[in-house]
């Protein structure tokens, strides 16, 4: 291991080598016991880990407690309204999405069986017709009210 | 205090009883793992729900009001990711991952929701911390407030994955596998993470070393 590993190790994991992962532990130790330069890194890393360390707590109010622990009580009705739905381990959720869907799958099936382009229109073409554009787009005989 | 072996069984196998005070019920739920105790929740079993609120509480605001730099959000979140235990508890399942993990990862999601849909003003937690030891002189308390406000303002102005990666390695004493469980992401991600963020804290904070030093002697 070199200084430089070991600046990266710390500089991750901090100076308490119980964090170093374990396979880099050994040579990490062995390297701090032989160099003052490595003893330097891991002395920087401890004054890190010493100003995160006096960081505040933050202490738990009672009414804050007292909150979150009445939540049971004032949420029971809706857990059993949803529960009831027999569908809530389910898609019981997603039934207006699978509605939409469904009501979308219909309409666009509906919509492409009718031919939406009026019969006397030039570019009305049969569903089974295949139309050779390269004279059109090579300006050749175009059909009568179509220019470019 | 203890509960007999056979108040615990009971425990485990579902209902308490009634007939047990509330002090022994608590005691033998205190046995449970917090998955047995979320199986519980999902019966609706409240008893259930207040022991984990006793274990997770503390811990689920600490981080929150340390992530969002603000007290009163951190204890919105912590109310918000209760609720949501609560409510989802029927459907959930470890699919093979810990309860921590789970309910961490939602604890800091609603605190990346909420500094996303609003720049939290950041209230140092110095304000926020506990009554000082009665012991210690005064001056050192002030010192040491001090102390702790630069640094939460520091953590505070780290970007946002970076200071969830330090406020659970460093300041929640997760282990570097359980906090990138919580992220989400894999441990060389998060090494990335936390070498970048301890770097940006030491090149922030080196001029408080002397004062550190000062305030230990």
């Amino acid at each position: 291991m070199t200084l430089e590993d070991l600046r990266n190790l710390v500089d991750a994991y901090g100076s308490d080598p119980g964090r170093w992962p374990d396979d880099r532990r050994d040579a990490a130790e062995a390297l701090v016991e032989r160099s003052a330069d490595a003893r330097d890194i891991v002395e920087d890393a401890r004054m890190v880990d010493d100003l995160l360390a006096a960081m505040p707590e933050v202490a738990v109010r009672p009414a804050l407690r007292s909150q979150i622990g009445d939540l049971p009580r004032q949420h029971k009705q809706e857990r059993k309204k949803r529960r009831a739905s027999g569908w809530s381990f389910g898609v019981g959720h997603l039934i207006p999405q699978l509605a939409g869907a469904a009501a979308a799958l219909a309409l666009g099936f509906y919509l492409g069986t009718l031919n939406v382009v009026p019969v006397d229109s030039p570019f009305q073409v049969a569903n089974t017709e295949v139309v050779d554009l390269v004279d059109y787009v090579y300006g050749e005989d175009l059909p009568e009210g179509i220019e470019l | 205090m203890f509960f007999s072996r056979e108040q615990g069984i009971v425990a485990m196998r579902g209902s308490t009883p009634e007939s047990m005070s509330p002090q022994a019920q608590r005691s033998a739920l205190e046995v449970l793992s917090d998955e047995a105790l979320m199986a519980r929740i999902a019966d609706g079993d409240e008893h259930a729900y207040q022991a984990l609120v006793d274990r997770h509480l503390g811990q689920s605001l600490g981080m929150a009001a340390k992530v969002l730099g603000n007290r009163a959000e951190g204890e919105e979140i912590a109310q918000e990711a209760f609720l949501r235990l609560w409510r989802h508890a029927p459907n959930w399942s470890p699919k093979g991952a810990k309860f921590t993990t789970w309910f961490y990862r939602v604890v800091m999601n609603l605190c990346i929701d909420r500094q996303r849909t609003r720049r939290a003003t950041m209230v140092p937690l110095d304000a926020a911390g506990d009554p000082a030891d009665d012991r210690q002189g005064a001056d050192d308390q002030v010192q040491q407030a001090q102390i702790g406000g630069q640094v939460a303002g520091a953590v505070a102005d780290l970007p946002e994955r970076q200071r969830i990666a330090i406020t659970l390695c460093y300041l929640h004493g997760m282990s570097n596998k359980e906090a990138a469980d919580v992220l989400d992401i894999n441990i060389k991600a998060l090494e990335s993470l936390l070498t970048r963020g301890r770097r940006a804290l030491k090149d922030r904070l080196s001029h408080m070393k002397d004062e550190l030093m000062g305030f230990e002697q």
